[in-house]
């Protein structure tokens, strides 16, 4: 999971302070996902907000401990390597949803879909003809210069051009309350058990506000995923064995690889299950080798197939590559992937969407200088006060510089390392992300959140009408990523006829 | 159908259940036993070490040798630890069992790796044992009731099984065989025996309080319907592997579900004469090999199997 | 020049291993100046055979041998027919260096302009470099350039199988002053794509002749050079011989680097080592063909990732799940 930016630390003290009947909620000083500029609740927020009012500090602790332990129980941790130990942690989870009312929600729903439409298209071309390239619209060497270019999918064929099968984009909401996108994760996103857990806990802790508020449900993930993936198979392979491959139960997602392969009802297969015989993919079961269609991975593609990729790699199965080429199995995502959500053909996303639909971007991109290229290099040198850099090639919030977060001496470091290998890095302006109400230490205070839905594409592109919300928990941090102290909570977005449509207004 | 590497965590699920619910039992009734200042006490922990072979730990006071029985991570063979491996194999087959059935272990998991668990077993190691095995049992229950009654659940049992068929066998081989060890025949350390085999209450209903060792072996071996006698337990391995080998293409005489019918014939054939003019260690040697066998077979069939021989035509 | 060539390549493991797969970039090219009259393949144990074109247009086999065994023989039969040379190129005008600079050139051959692999500038190249005035040649026009470079990379270096293998990097022929036509080639392609000009690695054969001055070993495969000039697109230089490619040279496969188009490379499952012998034979056609004088054990490489120790392997597992990187 990727970073969250934004700006100055919050000044707590000096939000206005709001007339709320029991708990009472200092908005953030950016946007308030609940409390509009002028100090009123907003509409979509008013059955949860009264039915908050009426609990007491008590009530709520007791609920957010309840949901803690449910989470322990299931089992829904990941795991945090220290220096010579490993911890299972749950995910700080917030018992408070963030709300999304419909008319918000259309455009982010239309906007995902135009984006992963155009990220698949621009993926097809860089593979087959590279129009785009000789157009000079995205550079060349940014694209097969990528450590994420995968010359081994070079006209391969992927059914529907769907090589993003499941893209989990995160979202920010600035301070003008517009929504923007922050990063496309088109490798193996993951996050989408949190969410369905988090419905499954707060519909429990709220149920009242829940029915009252109309949301549109998220519980079907599963069976469209399992529908995605069946339709990526071979037409003539009538009922495709699907199996989900996970690097095994020492990776930090494992909960949810097994949770996924659970409820679809498919096969949980680590690489040492898989055999590749005369080019085609089997498993070991206990009555014998079984065919196995569809893959949906959450390998990365470098460990996928040690005969194509690492050779030291032993979480994949050798020869996998080689029996996908020939059509002979289906790869989820496709490998390759990544080459369109590194950090700097982000940058030319908007003119990605244009050159293949003709279309502007729905969600607009967040500004980002490309440290290649030396102009903006300078820029980024003289603001680093200001910026968030952003090494290309790393994630999970590691490798960064949030400018006005850091010292003088940690600025100096990464100019360093910056004029040493710019075209490492790319730097964003700060942004001030939006605020929603979190229950922390018993008190209910403003923290910084970003949104990650995920959107399945196969014969179809559909977006859950729900998403992962991800929390700083630290007052004032701008980082969500689980890694990094950041929590979760779950996100109601809610349908068209919601009742409680007009009361505070939207702002 | 189920992937081999499932079956192999399953089978080893059930392993790790019984025996940490054994280590469990054996501590309790120990430290029970102890509580009498007589020999009988110390036959009891005598047994219960030397079956666990760690008769040399003997040495330690009996709350510490019981304590890190229970409690010592860096043992591969405490309950902890057998619950730490069950809980990782449980991981590993998440999707394959029920999510009732993997709180019951999650949260013994962690009751046993809770850090207050060292000062709440120094405080009342009774109550805190009697949660462990309440807690096995539920699991077990749950099992039982929520998972489906197919290959997943069988292996597991399969699995359950053998597990107690070896761990009774060797405590039965610590008291009865012939040889260098001590005779047990003290009244409480036999009652202490039959605690620790779970057997206390079914064996007085059929023998009433006559406690003689020819009618405790004649019980844990032979009885049909007490689920810890070795013939019984032999019984359910034999009728799960039976159903498990049925889908198995490469059926060869050396299948798992053969060598378990032979070790039930021959069960089935032997009394309690032959045990006594034989002498017991025979037949339980047999046993512990025949287990080790099926283990071996198990492997061989289901789950390690050559590739060769089972390519698709 | 119709040559039939033999290619024999044998694996042998200590121990029994298995689930072996393996790729193999043996078969000629077909191309105008070579014709492929035939090609098989004879694997023991015997497998079926797979093929696909690489992402650099090869031909690449593959297949798999499930069962244990303690040895793998692929022998490599071909016959090709070399059209001889009938107009060399001839130096070129300045001009050309500013047409390898068309977006053209450097959008079509992209690959082959990066450094890559076995193929880079390292400080000791550099120091090369220095020391033979590499620089200077540039004042000629690319083909002359080229050319001279591929003598200068021939007198600089004696041809010596004994320092480096297969997976040397170019320092260490560079400070040896010697070493074998792989390391030659990576030398020569750094330079090329250091000045701009395309390069791609190329393996293959030589029908040796020693009379013709060749020093490459006649048991061995071969490797050399191909440099994209605009006004005569890919044309082969062998700075172990010193000669532009004729009809003595077969190529086989093209690529970035030798990582490219090993001729062999697979993996298995297995405690055990394996040692690789090579025998290699190219022949005019209608002379009798023979096996190979002797299997020699080459270069000590272990082109197999897999034989590490099994008791590792779990650790090496855990540490791979962990390094996966969550997004």
């Amino acid at each position: 999971m990727d970073t969250g930016v934004a700006a100055k630390i919050q000044d707590i003290d000096n939000s206005p302070s709001l007339p709320m009947t029991g708990a009472a909620y200092l908005p953030g000083v950016p946007y308030d996902e609940m409390i509009a500029q002028g100090g009123e609740v907003r509409g979509h927020y008013a059955a949860l907000q009264t039915r908050i009012s009426t609990l007491g500090a008590g009530e709520l602790a007791d609920r957010q401990r309840m949901l803690e332990r449910s989470f322990l129980l299931q089992g829904i941790t990941f795991t945090v390597y220290g220096a010579d130990s490993a911890t299972e942690r749950i995910i700080p989870t917030d018992l408070f949803p963030r709300i999304l009312p419909a008319q918000e929600w259309a455009k982010i729903e239309a906007g995902l879909i135009q984006r992963l439409q155009a990220l698949n298209m621009f993926l097809a071309d860089i593979y087959g003809d590279q129009q785009i390239l000789m157009d000079g619209v995205v550079p060349r060497e940014l694209v097969l210069g990528a450590p994420s270019y995968r010359r081994e999918m070079q006209n391969v064929y992927v059914p529907h051009k769907s090589y993003a099968n499941v893209c989990g984009s995160d979202l920010i909401r600035g301070q003008d309350g517009e929504f923007a996108v922050l990063e496309d994760n088109l490798r193996v996103p993951s996050g989408v058990s949190y969410m369905l857990a988090n419905r499954d806990a707060s519909k429990r802790t709220f149920p009242g506000a829940y029915r009252e508020a109309g949301v549109r449900p998220v519980e079907r993930y599963p069976d469209l995923l399992l529908a995605t993936l069946k339709s990526m198979s071979a037409d003539w392979r009538s009922n495709p064995q699907v199996v989900v491959l996970t690097p095994g139960v020492y990776n930090s997602a494992y909960y949810e690889h097994a949770y996924l392969a659970r409820l679809m009802g498919v096969p949980l297969v680590e690489g040492r299950d898989l055999v590749v015989h005369d080019n085609m993919v089997y498993m070991r079961t206990t009555t014998g080798l079984r065919r196995v269609d569809v893959i949906y991975r959450r390998v990365d593609d470098d460990f996928i197939d040690p005969l194509a990729f690492r050779r030291d790699s032993s979480l994949g199965a050798a020869g996998l590559f080689n029996a996908y080429r020939a059509g002979n199995v289906v790869i989820c995502n496709a490998p390759g992937t990544g080459v369109a959500d590194d950090k700097a053909v982000y940058a030319y996303v908007p003119e990605i969407i244009k050159y293949y639909l003709g279309e502007d971007a729905i969600l607009p991109n967040i500004e980002t200088f490309l440290c290649r290229e030396p102009a903006q290099l300078s820029h980024v040198l003289a603001n680093l006060d200001k910026l968030v850099v952003k090494a290309v090639g790393a994630s999970g919030g590691y490798g960064m510089l949030i400018g006005p977060h850091a010292s003088a001496q940690e600025r100096s470091d990464f100019a360093d390392a910056l004029a040493a290998d710019p075209a490492n890095y790319i730097a964003q302006p700060t942004i001030q992300l939006s605020t929603a109400p979190c229950l922390v230490d018993g008190r209910i205070e403003p923290r910084h959140v970003d949104l990650r839905p995920f959107i399945l594409s196969g014969e179809k592109t559909v977006v859950m009408p729900g998403a992962l919300t991800r929390v700083a928990l630290k007052r004032g941090s701008l980082v969500v990523n689980s890694s990094q102290g950041g929590g979760s909570k779950d996100t109601w977005v809610l349908s068209e006829e919601t009742p409680s449509n007009g009361a505070g207004g939207l702002a | 159908m189920m992937l081999a590497r499932v079956a192999d965590s399953l089978y080893w699920l059930g392993r790790y259940m019984e025996r940490a619910e054994h280590l469990s039992r054996l501590s309790s009734v120990m430290l029970n036993a102890t509580l009498d200042q007589t020999d009988a006490g110390a036959q009891a922990v005598w047994i219960a070490l030397s079956a666990v072979g760690k008769a040399e730990s003997g040495a330690l006071a009996p709350f510490e040798a019981a304590r890190s029985l229970v409690l010592d991570r860096a043992d591969t063979n405490s309950v902890v630890s057998s619950l730490a491996r069950a809980r990782e194999n449980a991981r590993q087959v998440r999707d394959q069992i029920t999510t009732e059935t993997w709180e019951r272990l999650n949260l013994l998991y962690l009751r046993v790796t809770d850090e207050n668990a060292g000062r709440e077993f120094a405080d009342g190691s009774a109550n805190f044992l009697h949660d462990v095995i309440s807690d096995v049992h539920l699991f077990k229950g749950a099992a039982d009731t929520t998972m489906s009654h197919g290959e997943s659940w069988r292996f597991m049992m399969v699995g359950m099984y053998l597990e107690r068929a070896q761990l009774v066998s060797s405590l039965l081989e610590v008291c009865f065989a012939e040889g260098p060890g001590r005779v047990i025949n003290d009244h409480i350390a036999l009652v202490s025996l039959l605690r620790m085999a779970c057997a206390l209450e079914p064996y007085l209903r059929v023998y009433t309080a006559e406690i003689e060792p020819r009618h405790i072996l004649e019980f844990l071996v032979f009885d049909e319907d007490f689920p810890r006698s070795i013939r019984f337990v032999t019984s359910r391995i034999e009728e799960h592997l039976a159903i498990l080998a049925r889908h198995t293409e490469a059926n060869g005489r050396t299948g798992p579900e053969r060598l378990a019918g032979r070790l039930k014939a021959r069960l089935q054939f032997a009394d309690l004469d032959e045990l006594q003019a034989q002498g017991a260690s025979a037949l339980l040697t047999t046993v512990v090999n025949e287990c080790s066998r099926i283990h071996e077979a198990i492997y061989e069939t289901f789950v390690a199997y050559p590739l060769e021989m089972r390519l698709p035509a | 020049m119709l040559l039939e060539i033999r290619h024999i390549t044998q694996y042998h493991y200590e121990r029994s291993v298995r689930e072996s797969l393996m790729e193999l970039w043996m078969q000629p090219q077909k191309s105008a100046r070579q014709r492929l009259v035939s090609f098989e393949l004879e694997i023991e144990p015997a497998a079926q055979v797979f093929s696909y074109a690489d992402s650099f247009g090869n031909a690449v086999y593959h297949f798999d041998v499930p069962q244990p065994h303690d040895g793998l023989t692929i022998i490599a039969r071909s016959a090709v027919e070399t059209e001889p040379v009938l107009e060399w190129p001839m130096p070129l005008d300045m001009g050309e260096w500013e047409r390898l600079k068309s977006t053209f050139v450097r959008g079509e051959c992209f690959d082959y302009l990066q450094p890559h692999g076995f193929v880079q500038v390292t400080p000791a190249l550099q120091a090369f470099m220095d020391a033979h005035d590499i620089e200077e040649l540039r004042r000629r026009d690319p083909f002359s350039a080229v050319q001279a470079l591929c003598d200068t990379i021939y007198k600089a270096f004696e041809y010596d199988p004994g320092v480096t293998d297969a997976d040397s990097p170019i320092d260490l022929a560079l400070e040896a002053k010697r070493g074998v036509c792989q390391d030659f080639a990576h030398i020569m392609l750094a330079i090329c794509r250091s000045w701009g000009m395309p390069a791609r690695y190329v393996s293959g054969y030589l029908f040796t002749d020693r009379e013709a001055g060749d020093r490459s070993d006649p048991d061995a495969t071969h490797a050399w050079v191909e440099v994209f000039l605009p006004s005569y697109r890919w044309i082969g230089f062998d700075p172990t011989n010193n000669v532009m490619t004729g009809e003595r040279h077969v190529a086989v496969a093209v690529g970035r680097d030798y990582g490219d188009v090993t001729p062999s490379r697979g993996v298995y499952k297995g405690d055990s080592e394996s040692h690789l012998a090579v025998g290699v034979s190219v022949r005019r056609a209608r002379a009798a063909v023979a096996e190979p004088e002797f299997l020699r054990l080459p270069r000590p490489s272990t082109p197999f990732g897999a034989s590490r120790r099994r008791a590792s392997a779990d650790a090496i597992r855990e540490h791979q799940q962990r390094q996966q990187q969550q997004q």
